[in-house]
């Protein structure tokens, strides 16, 4: 069976099925997508099952598409591939529990959740530069409707902002893309092959004008301060199960490619820019960790975080492009930077979760109002309390094993980067205490003593990534084994 | 008389049937426009026409492989001749559907609308098949002149009049430019048809030759003013926006096909050996069109105004493929002008169908908040403006990036580059009408809204009786205010309707758009079928 | 009488109704620039018919269609300046306004 194709193509058909459902069978597209996440969760175990870490790329599925262009639908995995395609599947799952829009979910609403999910998978299994194109700008077009539509008071001008930021960023990867196909030999848009061949080895400024063609359009996307200004907008304005897959899957797409095609098939430009590069990964995870401290509004702290952590994975993949790292080193650079994708998926997806349970009751997401939550709802303060503790870094907790990997591998070739960046984590810490303690410690305001706690959909949304925020904690070796860059880096 | 027989030259009546058949047609159809009955003029016309364009379809695709001389080296039938033949005839075909009930044709008389209309697409068959300066001039003149009177056919609009009177100007003076440039490279050369062209200009080497240049020059002028390349282009959105939309739509995208064909047959054949002294010319203008069409379409709140701005930034990026004088640019040029027809086509006939359902016009006002009243509608439009401003998954994205390859190839990364300027910038003008469409609510339009474009005397004219399709559900209870508004909107018989035909062009074109971009070879095993009329290229 | 003679009559009379067509208010003087314009044109390949290339037949072809569809453009026109007409009570092109932005 072609899992990979199935996976990718089952939300895209129940998409288009959901879009011609007729609309009095008001309880279907919310059934449709359910189903169909659930399916492509089931086609990637299956995937996880029939994967080899030892390999590298493989279980590869090829269907010539565009003869002429010499296009075809190409899908494979390696660790990254799949461990990101897991967090996809299970992130979207929840998402679709959780709903987006009004209630019950309407066939818009549905549809542009498989759409996205389906390019998704397509952008992260795509082995054909044409397809991984296709699939970057249709996860825009699903996204940018997701925040317009459903998003809150300024959604417009939000989604316009993160449409305009990442298409604009898309087109010098457009390019990119082009002059890597021309500069193979022959010419192909066969990622797999580009990656073995690495056309443009040694090929001077012009290597360098595309490394860096493809490095601002994924430091949009990631994002690297300073193209960062969406991100706070989208985060704040998306609805909550918008910001999850914005968080958890969309900013992964960016570092994905830094590795997938800068660090791949542009090593020699990567390692020339190494050191600018993690430079710039610094000051996100430094910028991103000081404006969060500042923030009052819970999305808003919790988007700025997310700059911070991306920072972190930044670091990571440009130590391991740097020209002295010891093999080891860049392994656990590496590993750590993919891990740190996955488990910052899975910690912000639960925050932004959490944030949006707030936002529902309290109709506020101000730290400055709120205060002794943990007295009327226990259950919703203590999953708080885990998935900051995890975001902080917490030994034990899913970002704890990715961040130190991260740090040890950086720390083999720059000491120093390594030591300014872990501040990053020092000030991430205070900000989560500081929150914590004023939001759900202390008196409890008459107003809020009547808040009901989480329950039913919302536990079911948000409990299983408390327990893989644990398990990533706990088990590491999990996804790491999976992970295993020293097989296909 | 020397008793000698004059010897007529052979003519190839299978390979001219689709040409033919449009003006036999044509010819049918006017006469039958005499009929007292008026169902048979208001339905059997338009039904007539309709059969007319299929049949010259389904002879062209009988024709497909053919590839052979037809009267005497005056037209000749090959690959581009029968795609480009293929897209003029859908065109039409699309045209009489979203004519069949407007006001143009009542108001002109449907006779004389669909013969005209019929006969301008003869004119664009002659002008892709011509080999020969004579039969492309032939060609132009008999697209152009039932066009003029085609944009003028809602006579009692001062603005179609006008429409009508600028195209006639600019297009005339257009033509007469062009051909003092064909009477030129004719002086230089000797000969009129193209072979002969190419022959002396290769033989002889008239690259510095003063007559062959200011020849080449002028006919590009004149050209550009027929596929609204910028300078050339500031007629285009006044008459676009002054003509009425089904003729619009008819002439933006159909016209603008005959004229790249004949861009490609004249300068990648006959003028090949020139290239180097148009070539960077051309690549200067594209890059100007699709600046300026760019920016013009910037700001724009006429839906019609902006789409016309649009089509000469599309102008530019297809002279991009000819500009690389390669078959690759061959390829990508046609590619993109079929997916241009489908992706325009759409635009159009949403356009179309708000104009009959609102009191707003080609406003875009009228598209807001369709979203949620009017998915059949809404649908196509947001596909057709993702295509536009190519978003991958669609036809336009795929088109693009064939020319951007093309470009590329071609040794104008640079050009490849303005492209994707210009589809950046595109973006601004066509994410305004996405969001018109799904972020607003539907306009609560009053009765005493203007009419934006004039007074409109109420017809005297009877009403077809417009049978509202399925389409027409939508218009339910929340919306008695825009249906009271359409009749407003010059009292316009079938008022407030939504017609079924509109809809199916408008999503059945969509379809297409998306088909385009998702499976495209078909289409891209269709346009090889051009490389075999440019053995001379690459 | 030269190849050269005939060149530079046909190219004065496209530069009258060149300046006509953009300096005339009129509609119908527009129009008679324009057919000034095809006539130097016609006037051209006559004159390669008759100096430069006499044995191909070709050119006469191309004047006797050009002629036709000379006539047939000033038919249109000027059916098209009198629906105006009829419509405005003007043909100054000046005072047709209508369609701007």
């Amino acid at each position: 069976m072609p899992w990979l194709t199935l996976a990718v193509s089952v939300p895209l058909l129940a998409a288009a099925l959901v879009a011609v459902l007729p609309a009095r069978m008001t309880a279907a597209p919310r059934a449709v997508a359910l189903g169909a996440s659930v399916l492509a969760l089931a086609c990637m175990a299956v995937t996880w099952a029939r994967f080899d870490a030892g390999r590298g790329m493989q279980l590869v599925e090829e269907a010539t598409w565009i003869p002429s262009l010499d296009i075809s639908w190409r899908l494979a995995v390696d660790g990254m591939s799949l461990a990101l395609c897991a967090l996809t599947v299970v992130l979207f799952v929840l998402a679709v529990i959780h709903g987006v829009g009004p209630k019950p979910m309407t066939r818009a609403a549905a549809a542009l959740l498989l759409l996205l999910e389906g390019a998704t998978l397509a952008f992260f299994l795509a082995q054909d530069f044409f397809l991984f194109y296709v699939a970057f700008d249709v996860t825009l077009v699903a996204m940018y409707f997701l925040i317009a539509l459903w998003g809150e008071e300024n959604r417009r001008y939000a989604a316009l902002k993160f449409f305009l930021y990442t298409l604009v960023g898309s087109l010098p990867v457009l390019l990119g893309i082009i002059a890597l196909f021309l500069a193979a030999e022959p010419n192909t848009f066969n990622m797999m092959r580009l990656a073995e061949q690495e056309p443009l080895a040694g090929a001077g400024v012009g290597a360098s004008f595309v490394f860096l063609a493809f490095f601002v359009g994924f430091a949009i996307k990631t994002p690297v301060v300073p193209f960062h200004t969406w991100l706070p907008a989208a985060h704040v304005e998306a609805p909550t199960a918008g910001s999850v897959l914005l968080a958890g899957v969309l900013l992964k797409m960016g570092t994905y490619g830094l590795v997938r095609v800068n660090l791949q098939m542009l090593p020699d430009a990567f390692a020339e820019y190494a050191l600018p590069v993690a430079l710039l990964g610094v000051v996100s995870a430094l910028y991103g960790a000081l404006v969060a401290l500042a923030q009052t509004d819970l999305k808003r702290l919790i988007a700025y975080t997310s700059i911070n952590h991306m920072g972190y994975v930044i670091v990571g993949v440009a130590a391991a492009a740097a020209g002295g790292i010891s093999a080891e080193a860049r392994e656990l650079a590496i590993d750590g930077a993919v891990l740190q994708m996955v488990a910052h998926g899975v910690v912000t997806a639960a925050l932004f979760f959490l944030a949006g349970f707030i936002q529902t009751r309290a109709r506020t997401r101000d730290l400055g109002l709120l205060n002794g939550l943990i007295r009327p709802m226990p259950v919703y303060g203590t999953l708080v309390a885990v998935a900051f503790f995890a975001s902080l870094g917490l030994p034990g907790l899913a970002q704890f094993p990715a961040e130190l990997q991260i740090f040890l591998g950086v720390f083999d070739v720059w000491p120093a980067v390594a030591a300014v960046t872990v501040i990053g984590i020092v000030i991430t810490a205070g900000l989560f205490l500081l929150a914590l303690q004023r939001a759900f410690l202390g008196e409890t305001s008459e107003q809020w003593r009547g808040l009901t706690d989480v329950r039913g959909r919302e536990l079911a949304a948000v409990v299983p990534l408390i327990v893989l925020t644990v398990a990533l904690g706990v088990f590491p070796r999990l996804v790491l084994d999976v992970i295993n860059s020293g097989s296909w880096l | 008389m020397n008793g000698r027989k004059l010897e007529g030259p052979a003519i190839d009546f299978a390979g001219l049937s689709p040409l033919l058949a449009l003006l036999g047609g044509a010819v049918v159809v006017l006469m039958v426009g005499l009929l007292r009955g008026r169902a048979a003029r208001e339905h059997g016309v338009p039904a007539l026409s309709f059969a007319t364009l299929a049949a010259s379809l389904g002879l062209t695709i009988w024709q497909l492989d053919s590839s052979e001389e037809l009267v005497a080296g005056a037209l000749a039938i090959d690959g581009l001749g029968t795609v480009l033949n293929i897209l003029f005839v859908s065109a039409g075909m699309a045209t009489v559907l979203l004519s069949w009930r407007a006001l143009a044709p009542r108001e002109s008389a449907h006779g004389e609308f669909h013969a005209l209309l019929l006969t301008s697409i003869a004119g664009m068959v002659v002008l892709a098949w011509s080999t020969n300066l004579v039969t492309v001039f032939l060609g132009l003149e008999l697209l152009s002149i039932p066009l003029y009177v085609l944009c003028a056919t809602e006579m009692r609009r001062a603005t179609s009049l006008e429409s009508g009177l600028k195209y006639l100007i600019v297009g005339s003076l257009g033509s007469a430019v062009f051909l003092y440039g064909l009477a030129l490279i004719y002086g230089a050369t000797g000969s009129t048809d193209f072979a002969g062209i190419a022959e002396a200009n290769s033989a002889v080497g008239l690259s510095s030759d003063p007559l062959m240049l200011t020849g080449i020059a002028l006919s590009v002028v004149g050209l550009g003013f027929k596929a609204s390349v910028a300078p050339f282009h500031q007629w285009t959105p006044d008459v676009y926006e002054g003509a009425p939309t089904p003729v619009t739509a008819f002439m933006a995208v159909a016209t603008k096909a005959a004229a790249f064909g004949i861009f490609l047959r004249l300068f990648d054949v006959a003028l090949i050996d020139s290239a180097t002294a148009w070539a960077p010319a051309l690549a200067a203008l594209a890059t100007v069109t699709i600046i300026a069409g760019n920016v013009g379409a910037l700001g724009q709140s006429s839906l019609k105004r902006m789409l016309a701005y649009s089509s000469v930034a599309q102008a530019g990026y297809m002279l991009a493929g000819v500009v690389v004088t390669s078959g690759l640019g061959v390829r990508a040029t046609v590619f993109y002008l079929a997916v241009y027809l489908v992706m325009n086509l759409a635009a159009f006939a949403v356009i179309i169908a708000r104009e009959r359902e609102t009191s707003l016009g080609d406003d875009l006002a009228a598209v807001e908040g369709i979203g949620a009243t009017r998915p059949v509608l809404a649908w196509p439009m947001t596909i057709a403006m993702l295509s536009l401003a190519g978003i991958p998954a669609t036809g336009g994205f795929i088109g693009k990036f064939f020319l951007i390859d093309a470009t590329v190839d071609g040794g104008y990364a640079w050009l490849g580059f303005v492209i994707v300027i210009g589809s950046m910038i595109s973006l601004a003008y066509y994410l305004r009408v996405i969001a018109a469409i799904w972020m607003r609510d539907a306009p609560a339009v009053a009765q005493s809204t203007p009419v934006p474009a004039g007074p409109r005397p109420a017809l005297a004219g009877g009403s077809p009786e417009g049978d509202a399709g399925p389409g027409s559900v939508a218009l339910g209870a929340e919306s008695p205010p825009a249906q009271a508004g359409a009749v407003v909107y010059g009292g316009e018989p079938g008022g407030g309707k939504a017609h079924w035909e509109v809809a199916l062009v408008a999503v059945l074109c969509a379809a297409l758009t998306v088909a385009a971009g998702v499976v495209p070879q078909p289409l891209f095993d269709l346009v090889q079928r051009c490389g075999d009329a440019f053995t001379n290229l690459v | 009488m030269s190849l050269t003679v005939v060149i530079a009559v046909a190219a004065l009379l496209f530069g009258i109704g060149l300046y006509g067509v953009l300096s005339q208010t009129n509609a119908v003087m527009i129009v008679m620039g324009v057919e000034l314009m095809l006539g130097a044109a016609m006037l051209n390949v006559v004159g390669f018919l008759r100096y430069a290339w006499p044995e191909a037949v070709s050119g006469s072809f191309f004047v006797l269609v050009v002629m036709t569809l000379m006539a047939l453009e000033a038919a249109v026109g000027f059916a098209l300046i009198t629906s105006v007409f009829r419509n405005r009570r003007t043909a100054e092109v000046d005072d047709l306004t209508e369609l701007q932005g």
